[in-house]
This record gives C-alpha cells, sequence and structure tokens, in this order.
C-alpha cells in the first residue's frame, strides 16, 4: 500500500484513539466526583475539582503561549 | 517541449482558477498540458483552455456541514477522504501509464505526485487554524502536512512572503523543515485582470460558497441591499439559472455570471460584499480595490480566520451573517482606518517568475 495512506491511516487511527481516551477520562473522573460526592466526601470533591482547574487552565495557557509566540 | 499534468481540487472553483494564468503561461512557452480534474474544476478549464487534453480524476468527498459546526463533519468523513486518496494514488499509476509526463502540478490534491516525475504541490494553507482550544490537533495538522509536502520537489504558495504584505496570515507560514526547504512564494495568482475603467457600480454583492449557506446569506443580504443607495449588483452565484432579475433601476439581480462578466462587475464596482474566501481575496488585490465587506462562510475555519486577520490588520472590515446590519457595515467598512490591501506584485509579473525560478528548471531542459 502507498505509504501516504498507511501514514494517514496510522494518523487517523491515532486520532480516534485519542479521541476515544479522552472521552473515557471525562467520563472515569466525572464518575469519581459523582461517588464522592454522593459518599459525603467533600474534601475529595474539592482536590478533584481543583485539581480539574489546574488541569484546564495550564492547558489552555499552552494554547495561549503557542498563539502568542506565533507557532500556531 | 514538454508535458505537463495539471490536476486542481474541486473544493470549488478557486483551485482551477488561479491554475488558469500557470496553464496559459506553460503554453506561451509552447508545452503541452494535460488536465486531470473532475466537476466544475474540470468544465471551466475545458472552457478555457479547448486546445488542452483532460482526463476525468475524482477527488475527495466535499465535507460541507448544513449547520455551523464544520469541524465534526470533516472529522468524521476523514475515513471517506483516506480512501478517495487511496484511489486518487491508484488512479495517477493509471494515467501516468499511459503518457509519459516532464511534471506534475498538483492544486492541493495530496496524492497528485511521483517519484520519478518532477512534482509541484500549490496550496496558501501551510497552516490549518482551528479553534484554540484545539491546539493539539492544529500542531498535529502542521505537522502531516510536513509529511506531505516532503512528496513534492517545490510547494508553491499564491501568497506573499510571510512579512507585512502575506495576505493568508498564518495558514501561509510554514511550519515545518520540510516545508520551509521546499516553499516558495509566487505571490498572488488569479485569472481575474484589472481593466482599466470607470468604477461606475456603487455596490457589487457577490454571495456565493457550498450550500446551505450560501442560500442562507442569499435571505439575510437581499432584504437589506433594498435598503441601500445607490447603484447595485447582486450576484447570485446559482449555476444553471441566467435570467436576470431587475429589483429597480438601480438595483440588478444576477443568478449566475460567467467568469469574464463577474470580472467586469468587479472592476466597475466602487465597494464589494463578499465572502472571505482566498480566492476572492487575491482578485480583490490584484484589482486593488480598496472598499469591501466581508461575511465568513459560518463554521469555515480559514474564512473565519482570514476576516479576524484582515481586521486585525485594518485593511477590511468583517461582520459575521447571523450579526450583519449592511448600512452600518457598509459605513464601518469605509472609514478611513480601513486600508485596503497593500501594494503588491500582480499575477503577470508573479506567473513570470514563477516559471523561470520554479518550473523552468523541470521543462526548460
Amino acid at each position: 500500500m502507498d505509504d501516504l495512506v498507511v501514514t494517514g491511516a496510522l494518523g487517523l487511527i491515532g486520532f480516534y484513539l485519542a479521541a476515544v481516551l479522552l472521552l473515557f477520562a471525562i467520563y472515569s473522573v466525572t464518575r469519581l466526583m459523582y461517588i464522592s460526592l454522593t459518599a459525603g466526601n467533600f474534601g475529595q470533591v474539592l482536590g478533584g475539582t481543583i485539581a480539574i482547574l489546574i488541569a484546564g487552565s495550564l492547558y489552555l495557557a499552552i494554547g495561549c503561549w503557542l498563539h502568542k509566540t506565533d507557532r500556531i | 517541449m514538454s508535458h505537463i499534468l495539471v490536476s486542481p481540487l474541486n473544493w470549488g472553483l478557486g483551485h482551477a482558477t488561479r491554475d488558469i494564468p500557470i496553464i496559459k503561461n506553460l503554453l506561451d512557452h509552447n508545452h503541452e498540458v494535460t488536465i486531470a480534474a473532475c466537476g466544475n474544476a474540470r468544465s471551466v478549464l475545458e472552457q478555457e483552455f479547448p486546445e488542452c487534453r483532460c482526463i476525468e480524476y475524482p477527488d475527495y468527498p466535499v465535507p460541507y456541514s448544513q449547520s455551523r459546526f464544520f469541524l465534526p463533519k470533516f472529522v468524521a468523513f476523514f475515513p471517506l477522504i483516506l480512501k478517495a486518496l487511496s484511489d486518487e494514488r491508484k488512479n495517477l499509476d493509471l494515467i501516468l501509464a499511459k503518457d509519459c509526463y516532464d511534471l506534475i502540478i498538483s492544486d492541493n490534491r495530496l496524492g497528485v505526485y511521483s517519484p520519478e516525475i518532477p512534482s509541484v504541490f500549490i496550496t496558501h494553507q501551510l497552516h490549518y487554524h482551528l479553534p484554540l482550544v484545539f491546539w493539539p490537533a492544529e500542531l498535529l495538522a502542521v505537522a502531516m502536512n510536513g509529511l506531505v509536502h516532503e512528496k513534492y520537489r517545490h510547494i508553491v504558495v499564491p501568497d506573499n512572503p510571510p512579512d507585512m504584505t502575506a495576505l493568508a496570515g498564518k495558514l501561509s507560514r510554514p511550519g515545518t523543515e520540510a516545508t520551509k526547504k521546499r516553499v516558495y512564494f509566487s505571490g498572488i495568482l488569479t485569472s481575474t485582470h484589472n481593466r482599466d475603467g470607470e468604477e461606475d457600480l456603487d455596490y457589487l454583492v457577490m454571495i456565493s460558497g457550498p450550500e446551505p449557506q450560501r442560500t442562507r446569506l442569499e435571505k439575510i443580504l437581499l432584504p437589506q441591499v433594498q435598503m441601500i443607495e445607490g447603484s447595485r449588483v447582486i450576484l447570485l452565484g446559482r449555476p444553471g439559472n441566467h435570467a436576470m432579475q431587475k429589483q429597480s433601476d438601480t438595483c440588478r439581480v444576477i443568478p449566475y455570471a460567467s467568469t469574464r462578466d463577474k470580472e467586469n462587475l468587479m472592476n466597475r464596482a466602487k465597494f464589494i460584499i463578499c465572502r472571505s474566501g482566498y480566492t476572492s481575496m487575491m482578485e480583490i488585490a490584484e484589482l486593488g480595490k480598496r472598499h469591501a465587506l466581508f461575511i465568513p462562510t459560518p463554521g469555515q475555519t480559514e474564512q473565519e480566520y482570514l476576516s479576524w486577520y484582515y481586521e486585525k490588520k485594518c485593511w477590511f472590515h468583517s461582520q459575521s451573517q447571523y450579526r450583519l446590519d449592511l448600512s452600518v457595515d457598509i459605513r464601518l467598512a469605509q472609514q478611513p482606518g480601513y486600508t485596503g490591501f497593500p501594494k503588491m506584485q500582480k499575477t503577470e509579473e508573479n506567473v513570470k517568475r514563477l516559471y523561470d525560478q520554479v518550473l523552468a528548471q523541470y521543462i526548460d531542459r
């Protein structure tokens, strides 16, 4: 098979795997937070929320930095 | 005399029309050109160059979306595009087996190259623009572009080098070493000519682009155009419908205009209202028009980026079709703060330079 098509197919598989992984991570974190909340473990809920906020902010900060430095 | 295969993508007519000056130049140098294309791109080039042989050469399915959310549909289309790419490679082998070619020119067709024949790729998008939240995908696309560009001897970008006059902004900025080594900035390439004449038309409104957004824009614009004063012509971009509708003495609605008629109207217009597609931008730059209003197609990230970029550079005013208030936006667009595109070299010189500096080394031997 043509190498461009093979590269494209591998890229596509990688892309979809990353999307599935991301959805699974979102599902797992949401489930964990829900269980902690219903169990009354507010310390874990607070910790989880802070971790999510830090991760989200870091992700967006990297995006902003790439944009500001003209990399994207 | 050399034999050149020219293959434009059939996603809109922009790819085919910007190849017209290149093909004309090749024919002027007495080379033989074979056109491999499909759909409207093939029809336009067949009509323009009856002396050239045309081969039916299908490309990729068009993932235009019914809604503003173009991106998810585009991603869902990836497997179909990959299948079409595989077919494109197989079909190219058949084409190359039947005839001898000295050069291949691919306009945005990723699979049209050969390791044995010098191949040149034309694109104005070295870099894709995505919403900030998808930055990893944007980086991935830059890397993938680099892999594609490795297959070609030259990457011809119909834009000025990335400086103050670059029309495509970050879109035409090379991101990988493979691209940087091969890139050649040809300057704008368009089939539209600047004809010296009087600008006697106050407003030209060009409603174009993929459906259903074209019809939506028509519904938004038509009632608003009636409210403005001055002579107006509205091109609806509906192929197959040529009957002219006259709204009033000063307002004409033309369902479909030929390339020549459109060129005449653009030359006559003092103010142009259109989508911010890159082909239209090159046409406006070629004609040196200084007053225009751009309305990006919703969900088309390239057009949305160009609109934002021209606003930032204070070249032209843009407005979303959902927030459009024509009389207000025209007034804003005519403010002296908007300067129009900077002065730049025109297609005639650019295409000559492209031939001398890039193409001639493969075909004038």
